[in-house]
């Protein structure tokens, strides 16, 4: 049984000699390996893994690997604010004045009921971050 | 906010030129983002005001892009590409717990509310 995290394999996660280790384990336990990827999280459920230790250094390396790609998100979006605020600041210091424009305003807001569903489904799959940090 | 909400606000506001509708809305949901940055504990708080902010992001982003808007082209393209960044940016903010985070939505909707009352 193929195991993958966000379609990236255990041997492509895990390049010390120890991912040999957990392709091993996970190999022979298919039936105890839960994913979520729609919260784009793993779980893994260890009831019948006989070595916890072992479990929690698994676990402690994918908290790891989830917290890496957390900063590096969060690094690429930091970038992204700076020029978005800039962007947001030539917006108002331009050329254009909305109070003395050609056309009759048009809003720029116009809610309706689709769009209020599909703003609630965005926030119920963002859970509070209670995973360890490193 | 529900869509009998945003049509109430707008009767409030009715005696104002148009714009400053549109900018009222930012200013209502920057006041949220303002009192949740002083209270990131509060969770309801935090993630309330991030779903209105973000609510007011992405109909501008539909409303602008649709392209029947009266606005200038290069205006509408910088409206949405921010609509893209405040969705980014929240459902990262969704998950912290630091007022800081709160800034970059605070300082975009300023900016854009200031220009509105133009």
């Amino acid at each position: 049984m193929p195991v993958t995290l966000n379609n990236i394999s255990m041997r492509e996660l895990y390049h010390t000699p120890s991912h040999m280790e957990v392709t091993t384990t996970f190999r022979y336990l298919p039936g105890n390996l839960q994913f979520d990827q729609n919260r784009e999280s793993v779980r893994f459920s260890y009831a019948a893994m006989a070595n916890e230790s072992l479990a929690n250094g698994h676990l402690e390396m994918l908290a790891l690997e989830q917290n890496r790609a957390r900063r590096v998100r969060m690094q690429s979006l930091l970038a992204q604010a700076t020029h978005a605020q800039q962007m947001a600041r030539s917006i108002g210091s331009g050329y254009y004045k909305p109070s003395v424009s050609p056309h009759p305003w048009a809003p720029i807001l116009s809610i309706g009921e689709e769009h209020n569903i599909s703003l609630q489904s965005m926030f119920t799959n963002i859970a509070p971050n209670d995973g360890p940090t490193d | 906010m529900t869509p009998t909400d945003f049509a109430d606000k707008r009767r409030q506001w009715a005696h104002l030129p148009a714009p400053q509708i549109d900018a009222m809305f930012l200013m209502e949901a920057t006041a949220a983002l303002e009192a949740a940055a002083k209270q990131p504990t509060d969770r309801q708080i935090w993630t309330e005001a991030l779903r209105q902010n973000l609510m007011l992001w992405l109909n501008i982003g539909q409303t602008v892009g649709k392209g029947r808007n009266g606005l200038p082209r290069d205006i509408r393209k910088k409206l949405v590409k921010l609509s893209e960044f405040v969705k980014d940016w929240s459902e990262m903010a969704a998950d912290g717990s630091d007022g800081t985070l709160m800034r970059p939505l605070i300082q975009i909707n300023n900016s854009i509310a200031n220009w509105l009352f133009r």
